[in-house]
């Protein structure tokens, strides 16, 4: 029997402009279109920030009190810094929201962007005719 | 004011067995993972065996379609994640296209095992922020 299937990696950007602290929930995950729509790892997150060392960045699941998926402290302004991750907490279900979190830092410690890089956790079968 | 939004690539993989010589990957905008919307191909790599001639050619839709991506074997024997060539107008495919693969030539034993269809979304998605 033929079969074909999809499977891929993507990117979910989050663009904070003006920078700034605060926090921010990316939803609407699951809900169909492109990746993931299903259960996915995260592998990477990069940040980026302006400012004064000492602002903290954290990734969570779906609210402030989730499991925390990545932890960054700037050092300074930095473009694409990897953040730590909690690999136990990489992975979400096609329902969870992403929670960003970012505060503390000296003076001006904003954040402009967080990227998760992210891969699907399995292939999805598609119909053959 | 705050924004997110989802880019990916992916790969489409077709795993022929049998003796069928053409086969329609259908399904792909029809939500779940990728595509669900405009998407291109970057590359397809073709596994194989067959003689001279054999030629495998993915198409748009139908075997009436635009054609994306040929591989042709030249001289005859195994080929594993050979690149096809492709034409570079026919690469768009929409949210509601379907893929088309066929194959043809090379001998009664030409055989297809593997066609990897390498893509990237067209756009970026924009993701709600609250």
């Amino acid at each position: 029997m033929s079969t074909a299937s999809t499977s891929g990696s993507f990117d979910i950007t989050l663009r904070v402009d003006p920078a700034g602290t605060g926090n921010w929930t990316i939803a609407n995950l699951g809900s169909g279109g492109f990746p993931p729509g299903r259960t996915f790892r995260v592998m990477q997150a990069l940040v980026s920030c302006t400012g004064l060392a000492g602002l903290v960045v954290e990734v969570r699941k779906n609210t402030v009190a989730g499991a925390l998926c990545a932890a960054f402290t700037s050092a300074g302004a930095t473009t694409d810094s990897p953040a730590t991750l909690t690999e136990a907490n990489t992975t979400f279900a096609a329902t969870d929201n992403i929670y960003v979190s970012a505060g503390g830092g000296g003076l001006g410690a904003s954040l402009t962007k967080v990227i998760l890089r992210c891969v699907a956790a399995d292939a999805q079968a598609l119909t053959i005719t | 004011m705050s924004t997110a939004s989802i880019s990916g690539t992916f790969d489409v993989v077709l795993r022929p067995t049998g003796v069928a010589t053409n086969w329609t990957i259908a399904n792909l905008g029809s939500g779940g993972t990728a595509p669900g919307r405009t998407f291109r191909v970057q590359q397809v790599l073709v596994t194989g065996s067959g003689g001279a001639g054999y030629a495998i050619t993915t198409r748009k839709n139908s075997g009436a379609g635009a054609v994306c991506a040929v591989y042709t074997e030249a001289v005859g024997g195994a080929f594993v994640d050979a690149p096809a060539t492709l034409t570079e107008a026919n690469t768009v495919f929409t949210a509601t296209d379907n893929i088309y693969v066929s194959a043809a030539g090379g001998g009664g034993l030409a055989t297809t095992t593997k066609v990897i269809i390498r893509c990237i979304a067209a756009d970026a998605q924009a993701l709600p922020v609250t």
